[in-house]
C-alpha cells in the first residue's frame, strides 16, 4: 500500500483518496466547510488549505489526491496563518447574527472562529446588504447575509436528488443561492439542504426558532415514516421532540433523510395519551390506572373463563417485542388463532429512499405473529366480525392507522374494545378503555424494515406520563387474568423470543449491532 | 390599727416597686444588651407621631406591648399535664419572691411629728434574713412542679437542673451571709442595716462591702445562680432543653418570667440592705444627713422628708444593682453544667467557710470591727491591682484558622 | 486524617478564679454600652440602619428589578436568542420565540417572562445579553408577591420599566446604546 507523511504521521491510502479523507480518518482534523464525503468536491472554501512538501504553494487538502511518499503538514504556522485569513475573507461580509440564527450553537463558523481566527474583523467598509429571510421552498429559508458559497445545497439537489432547483446567481461578494423562476424548492429531500449547510443560511422553516441547539438532548433511534428504518437522531428537550436528523448508516440511509420522515417527530408530541380512558355510553372520561386496569380485565375475563372468542388486532408499527408478547396473548389467553394487522395506507416509493410501505415494522410483525404459529390477517376480517359482534372482547393494539374512522364506528358498535395507543384518536374515544403507550421516540424495542434489517429503537426520554409501551399493559393484563409471564423488560422479551423463535435466534435479537443487522424470516 | 395601715401601704408601696421595676428590666435586658452589643435593640412599638417621627419613647412601649401580648395569648395546656400543679407552679415562685420583700426595710422608720414611728418595713420580725433564706428555698418548688407537671422531658430536665442549682447555690448563699451576721451580731435586716450607719476611717462608707468584700462577691455570685438567669441559665438552656416552662404560654409563661426579673430586684434588695448600707448614704440620708432631695428641700429633720430620701436612695441603689446584674448577664456565656457544680460545691462553698472562719477571728480579736474593715479595703485594693497588673491578653487563634 | 497531639494547658491559678477576667468582660461591655448611650454619630459603635425609616443609598451598579429595553417604535430590544435563559442559574427566564415578517429583526420574543420568585439577583442576564435588551438598573427591590403567579413578570410589565437616571454613567457611557436597530 503507498503512504503518506501527514503531521509526522505514516498513514496508507488507497489510490484516488483526497488528503482530508486520509487525515481525518486517521483522526487528524483538518478545517473543512465546502467538502462533504458524499458530494463532489468543489474547493472553493480554501479552508482545508495545507502545507505539502515540494508544492510551491499550499493545497486544498480536499481536492488533492494522496501520493506515495507525500509529505503533508496541517499545523505549520503557515497553515494556520493562511486558516485565519481564509476565515477572515469568508466572515467579511457576515452580519453576526447569531442571536437570531438558528445555526447558533452548531455553526461551523463560530466553531472556527473559536479555533482557528480570534481575530477582529479587518472590515471598515458597511457590510454588504443581501436577500434575508427568503422562502427557497415549503421548508426551507435562505439567508444570503449568512451564505459562505460553499455550494453544497447545490451539489446536493444535483447529485442525491438528481433535481436542479438550486443554482448560484451573481458574481463575487453579490453571488447568491436562489431557486429558478417557478420552480420552487419543493423537492422531498429538501430539508437535507438544511443539514448541509454549515452555516445559518439555509434554516428549517419547522424547526425554526422552536428551541436553540444547545438545549437538545440528542439520542439515536430509528424513523417510524416507512419500512426503510432510516437511521435518526433524535432532538428532545423536557421529553419534547424538536427535529428528527439523518444517523449515518452506509448500509441505509447514508446520511439523508426525507422530508416525510423529518416531520413524523410530531408523533411523539401530538395528541398524546396520557392516561387511561373509559367509555360509559358516550362519555369518555380519563380514569386512573388502578382502575382502568382491573376494569379491562374483568371485561377481557369474562369473555375468557366463559370460553367465548377474543379477536385481536395489532399496529404495523409495534415493536418486535410487542407483537411477541400480544401474540402470547392471542395464542395462550385468547385461544386465538390469527391476529388482525393494520398500519398506513401505502405511500410512494422513490428512488432514494423511500418505501411504499409507510409501516415501519411489517417485516417484524409479521415474522414474530407467524413464528408463534399465528395467521395473520387483513383488517378487513377483524371489522366484519366486529360488526357481527362475533368475538365477545377485542383488543386493538396500536393507533398507527389511516382509515381510523371505519375501525373506530366498528368498535363503537361493539362496545367491548380495549386499546393501547400512543395518540387519542378516534379509536381511543371509540374503545371501552384504552390504555396510553409509548411512541418511538419513547420506545425501547426492535424493528425489521422492509429490506430485512433488524435495528433498535432506543428511548429518547422516559415516558412523563402513565405511558407503557402495549407488552407492559398486555402482561399486566395477563397478570390480573392470573397469568405471570416475568417478560417485564424489552430485554427479557427479547431473550425469550430467542429461546423461542429460531429466526430471532439466528439473526440474534438480544445483541442489535448500533448500526442494524441483516434478518431474515427462515433463519438463514 | 395605724401600724397594720401602714405595713398594708409599706406593702404596696415595695410591691409597686419591685413589679414595676421588673417590668422596667424587661425592656432594659433588650436596651441594654441591644447597646451594649451595638445594636439598637426595640424601636417600633409606638402609637403617635411626633416631630414627623413615630413617637416610640425609648422603646418603652414595648413593654405594655408585651403585656398585651401575653393576655390575649392562647393558654395552653398540653395533654397529659397535672392540671393544678400546671396552674399553681408558677405562682409559687412568684409568691415567695414577694414574701421576701416583704422582710426587707426600704426607708428609715418614719418618725412623725407626734413623734410616733413606723417601720417602712412590712415586716420586722426576729431572724428575718433567715426567714428569707428559707422563703428563698421554696422558690424553687414553682420551677420543678413546673417541669413536672408539663409533661415534657424538656422541661423535666429544665426542672431538674433548676432543682439541682439551687440545692448546690443555696449553701454558699447562706453561709456568706453569716460573716455579715457576726459583724453586726443580728439576723434581723433593719438592724443590719442600721449597723452600717456612718463612715469608716472618716472617708468611707460604713458598709458591708467595705467589711466583707469577698462574701458580697460570693452571695452575688450564689444569688445569680439562684435567679437562674445567665452565666447560670441551664434550667432555661434555650439552645438545648428550652427550660422548664417549655410548655407554658400567655399569662403562664408571662408570670415565670416576671418573677425572673423579681428575682433580680429581690436580689438587689437583699444586697444593698446587706452590703451597700440599706437606705443609707453618709453625708446626705442616715445619722449624718444634711439631706438628700427632700431633706434638702424641706430641711433634715422633718420624718417624713429623711423617709422619703431614704426610699429614693434605696431604689437607687437597686435599680443600680439590677442594671449590674443585667450588664454581668450580657457580658458571660453560660457555664457547662460541670463547671456550675464545681464552682458552687468547691470553690463556692470552702470559700463561704473560709470566710466564716477569718471574719469570726477578726471580730473575735477586734471587737470594734476596724481590723475587719482594713482586711476588706486590702483585699479590694489587691484585687484592684491584680485586674490592673493581669497578664495581658494574647491573640488566641480562631477557630478553623489552620 | 493526620493525627494531632494537642497539649492540654491547664489554666493558671488567674484565669481560674475567674473574677479578674470576668470585670475585665464588664470592662468590654460597658465601655460599648456607655459609648452608644450617649455619644451619637460616628462615635457610636452601632451601625443599624433603621429601614424603612432610613435606606442607604445604593450603589450605582446596584442589580434592582429587571427591565427590558424597548426600540425606537416601542417593541423590545430582545430578538429572544435564549442567551440569558442560557446564563440563567436560576432557571427563571422563559421566552418563547415568534417570528415577525414585518420587523427588521425577524425574530422576537412572542413570551418574555421572568420568575422573580425564582431570581436570585445575580445579572447573569444582564451580562449575557448580546442586544443590551436587559438590564437591572430600575433600583426595584423584588415586589411582595401575594400568589406564585405574580411573582411572573412577563414581557409588557418589563418593557414599562424604566432606568434610574444616573444609568448611562452606571454602564459606562460608551455601551450604551440609545434605541436605534442595529447598523443604523
Ligand atoms: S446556503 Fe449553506 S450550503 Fe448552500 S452555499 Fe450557502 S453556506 Fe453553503
Ligand atoms: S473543503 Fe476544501 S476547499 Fe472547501
Amino acid at each position: 500500500m503507498p503512504t503518506v507523511t501527514i503531521d509526522g504521521q505514516r498513514l496508507e491510502f488507497a489510490p484516488g483518496q483526497s488528503i482530508i479523507e486520509v487525515a481525518t480518518k486517521a483522526g487528524i482534523e483538518i478545517p473543512y466547510y465546502c467538502w462533504h464525503a458524499k458530494l463532489s468536491v468543489a474547493a472553493n472554501c480554501r479552508m482545508c488549505l495545507v502545507e505539502v512538501e515540494k508544492a510551491p504553494k499550499l493545497v486544498p487538502s480536499c481536492q488533492t489526491p494522496c501520493a506515495d511518499g507525500m509529505v503533508v503538514r496541517t499545523t505549520s504556522e503557515k497553515v494556520k496563518e493562511t486558516q485565519r485569513s481564509v476565515h477572515e475573507f469568508l466572515l467579511l461580509n457576515h452580519p453576526v447574527d447569531c442571536p437570531i440564527c438558528d445555526q447558533a450553537g452548531e455553526c461551523k463558523l463560530q466553531n472556527y472562529y473559536m479555533t482557528v481566527q480570534l481575530t477582529k474583523s479587518p472590515m471598515r467598509e458597511p457590510r454588504l446588504k443581501k436577500h434575508k429571510r427568503e422562502e427557497l421552498g415549503p421548508y426551507v429559508i435562505y439567508d444570503a447575509e449568512r451564505c459562505i458559497m460553499c455550494t453544497r445545497c447545490v451539489r446536493f439537489m444535483e447529485e442525491v436528488a438528481k433535481e436542479r432547483q438550486l443554482g448560484v446567481f451573481q458574481r463575487g461578494n453579490h453571488a447568491e443561492i436562489g431557486t429558478f423562476p417557478g420552480q420552487p424548492l419543493d423537492h422531498p429531500y429538501s430539508l437535507n439542504v438544511v443539514d448541509l449547510c454549515p452555516v445559518g443560511a439555509l434554516t428549517s422553516s419547522v424547526f425554526r426558532f422552536k428551541q436553540r441547539v444547545w438545549y437538545l438532548t440528542r439520542s439515536p433511534s430509528i424513523c417510524s415514516g416507512c419500512a426503510k428504518g432510516c437511521n435518526i437522531h433524535i432532538d428532545q428537550r423536557s421529553s419534547i421532540v424538536y427535529r428528527l436528523l439523518p444517523r449515518d448508516n452506509d448500509a441505509v440511509n447514508q446520511c439523508w433523510l426525507c422530508d416525510e420522515g423529518r416531520l413524523t417527530y410530531t408523533r411523539a408530541n401530538d395528541a398524546r395519551l396520557t392516561e387511561p380512558l373509559m367509555r360509559e355510553a358516550e362519555a369518555v372520561e380519563p380514569l386512573p390506572v388502578k382502575k382502568a386496569l382491573p376494569a379491562a380485565a374483568a371485561l377481557l375475563q369474562s369473555a375468557v373463563q366463559a370460553k367465548q372468542p377474543v379477536a385481536l388486532a395489532l399496529s404495523l408499527s409495534a415493536t418486535c417485542e410487542e407483537a411477541f408478547v400480544v401474540g402470547k396473548l392471542a395464542r395462550e389467553l385468547c385461544g386465538a388463532t390469527s391476529v388482525a394487522l393494520f398500519g398506513y395506507a401505502e405511500g410512494v416509493a422513490d428512488a432514494l429512499l423511500k418505501k411504499a410501505d409507510k409501516n415501519p415494522n411489517r417485516a417484524g410483525v409479521t415474522a414474530v405473529l407467524g413464528g408463534l404459529g399465528l395467521t395473520v390477517t387483513e383488517l378487513a376480517p377483524f371489522l366484519k366480525a366486529l360488526n357481527q359482534k362475533q368475538p365477545a372482547v377485542a383488543l386493538v393494539l396500536g393507533h398507527e392507522l389511516t382509515e381510523s374512522e371505519v375501525l373506530a364506528k366498528a368498535m363503537r358498535a361493539h362496545g367491548n374494545v380495549l386499546h393501547v395507543a400512543a395518540t387519542r384518536t378516534a379509536l381511543a374515544e371509540a374503545a371501552r378503555v384504552s390504555f396510553p403507550s409509548v411512541s418511538f421516540a419513547e420506545a425501547d424495542g426492535t424493528w425489521i424494515s422492509g429490506d430485512g434489517r433488524m435495528q433498535r429503537l432506543m428511548p429518547a426520554f422516559a415516558p412523563t406520563s402513565e405511558a407503557r409501551p402495549i407488552h407492559t399493559w398486555v402482561a399486566e393484563l395477563a397478570q390480573a387474568l392470573g397469568v405471570t409471564w416475568m417478560l417485564g423488560t424489552p430485554a427479557t422479551i427479547r431473550a425469550e423470543m430467542e429461546r423461542v423463535l429460531p429466526a430471532f435466534a439466528a439473526a440474534k435479537i438480544t445483541h442489535v449491532a448500533p448500526q442494524g443487522q441483516p434478518f431474515t424470516p427462515d433463519g438463514a | 390599727m395605724a401600724s397594720l395601715l401602714v405595713s398594708l401601704l409599706a406593702f404596696a408601696a415595695i410591691v409597686t416597686f419591685a413589679m414595676s421595676l421588673a417590668a422596667l428590666l424587661t425592656w432594659m435586658e433588650r436596651r441594654q444588651s441591644a447597646y451594649a452589643q451595638d445594636r439598637l435593640g426595640p424601636t417600633r412599638a409606638h402609637f403617635m407621631t411626633f416631630r414627623g417621627k413615630p413617637f416610640v419613647l425609648f422603646g418603652l412601649f414595648h413593654v405594655l406591648a408585651d403585656g398585651a401580648k401575653m393576655f390575649f395569648k392562647e393558654s395552653f395546656m398540653p395533654k397529659g399535664a397535672d392540671a393544678t400543679l400546671f396552674r399553681v407552679a408558677p405562682i409559687i415562685g412568684f409568691a415567695t419572691s414577694l414574701i421576701i420583700l416583704c422582710l426587707i426595710p426600704f426607708g428609715p422608720d418614719w418618725v412623725t411629728a407626734t413623734s410616733a414611728s413606723y417601720p417602712l418595713q412590712v415586716a420586722r420580725v426576729d431572724g428575718s434574713m433567715l426567714i428569707a433564706l428559707a422563703v428563698g428555698s421554696l422558690g424553687i418548688y414553682g420551677t420543678a412542679l413546673a417541669g413536672w407537671a408539663s409533661n415534657n422531658r424538656f422541661a423535666m430536665l429544665g426542672a431538674m437542673r433548676a432543682a439541682a442549682q439551687s440545692v448546690s447555690y443555696e449553701l454558699a448563699l447562706g453561709l456568706t451571709l453569716v460573716g455579715m451576721m457576726i459583724a453586726t451580731g443580728s439576723t434581723e435586716f433593719s438592724a443590719v442595716v442600721d449597723a452600717q450607719h456612718g463612715l469608716v476611717f472618716g472617708f468611707l462608707p460604713n458598709w458591708g462591702i467595705v467589711w466583707q468584700p469577698f462574701a458580697a462577691v460570693l452571695f452575688l455570685v450564689a444569688a445569680m445562680a439562684e435567679t437562674k438567669r445567665t452565666p447560670f441559665d441551664l434550667p432555661e438552656g434555650e439552645s438545648e432543653i428550652i427550660g422548664y416552662f417549655l410548655e407554658y404560654s400567655s399569662m403562664g409563661f408571662g408570670v415565670f418570667m416576671l418573677t425572673e426579673f423579681i428575682e433580680v430586684v429581690v436580689l438587689s434588695c437583699l444586697f444593698v440592705s446587706v452590703f451597700l448600707g440599706g437606705w443609707q448614704l453618709p453625708w446626705f440620708v442616715g445619722d449624718t444627713s444634711s439631706g438628700f432631695i427632700f431633706g434638702s428641700l424641706f430641711g433634715p429633720s422633718a420624718g417624713w422628708a429623711r423617709a422619703l430620701d431614704g426610699m429614693v436612695v434605696f431604689g437607687v441603689k437597686v435599680f443600680l444593682m439590677c442594671a449590674l446584674q443585667l450588664q454581668i448577664r450580657w457580658t458571660l456565656p453560660r457555664f457547662r453544667y460541670d463547671q456550675l457544680m464545681r464552682l458552687g460545691w468547691k470553690n463556692l462553698l470552702p470559700l463561704a467557710l473560709a470566710n466564716i472562719f477569718v471574719t469570726a477571728v477578726l471580730v473575735y480579736v477586734d471587737p470594734s470591727l476596724a481590723l475587719l474593715a482594713i482586711v476588706g479595703v486590702a483585699m479590694v485594693v489587691g484585687f484592684a491591682l491584680v485586674v490592673m497588673a493581669g497578664p495581658k491578653r494574647v491573640a488566641q487563634p480562631s477557630h478553623g484558622a489552620h | 486524617m493526620a493525627l494531632r497531639v494537642r497539649e492540654r494547658t491547664s489554666m493558671s491559678l488567674y484565669e481560674r478564679s475567674f473574677l479578674p477576667e470576668v470585670v475585665r468582660g464588664l470592662g468590654v461591655t460597658l465601655r460599648h454600652f456607655f459609648t452608644n448611650l450617649i455619644f451619637r454619630g460616628s462615635w457610636r459603635y452601632t451601625e443599624t440602619v433603621r429601614y424603612p425609616f432610613e435606606k442607604r443609598t445604593y450603589p450605582e451598579r446596584f442589580r434592582g428589578q429587571h427591565r427590558l429595553l424597548p426600540r425606537e417604535d416601542g417593541s423590545p430590544r430582545c430578538v429572544a436568542c435564549y442567551l440569558c435563559a442560557t446564563a440563567c442559574p436560576a432557571y427563571c427566564i422563559h421566552i418563547v420565540a415568534g417570528e415577525s415578517p414585518e420587523r427588521a429583526v425577524e425574530k422576537y420574543p412572542v413570551a418574555f417572562e421572568i420568575d422573580l420568585l425564582r431570581c436570585i439577583y445575580c445579572g447573569f442576564c444582564v451580562e449575557a445579553c448580546p442586544e443590551d435588551a436587559i438590564r437591572m438598573d430600575t433600583g426595584i427591590h423584588t415586589p411582595a408577591f401575594l400568589s406564585r403567579e405574580d411573582g411572573v413578570v412577563g414581557r409588557v410589565d418589563l418593557l414599562s420599566l424604566l432606568g434610574r437616571p444616573q444609568t448611562p454613567e452606571a454602564f459606562g457611557a460608551q455601551n450604551v446604546r440609545e434605541g436605534k436597530p442595529r447598523g443604523q
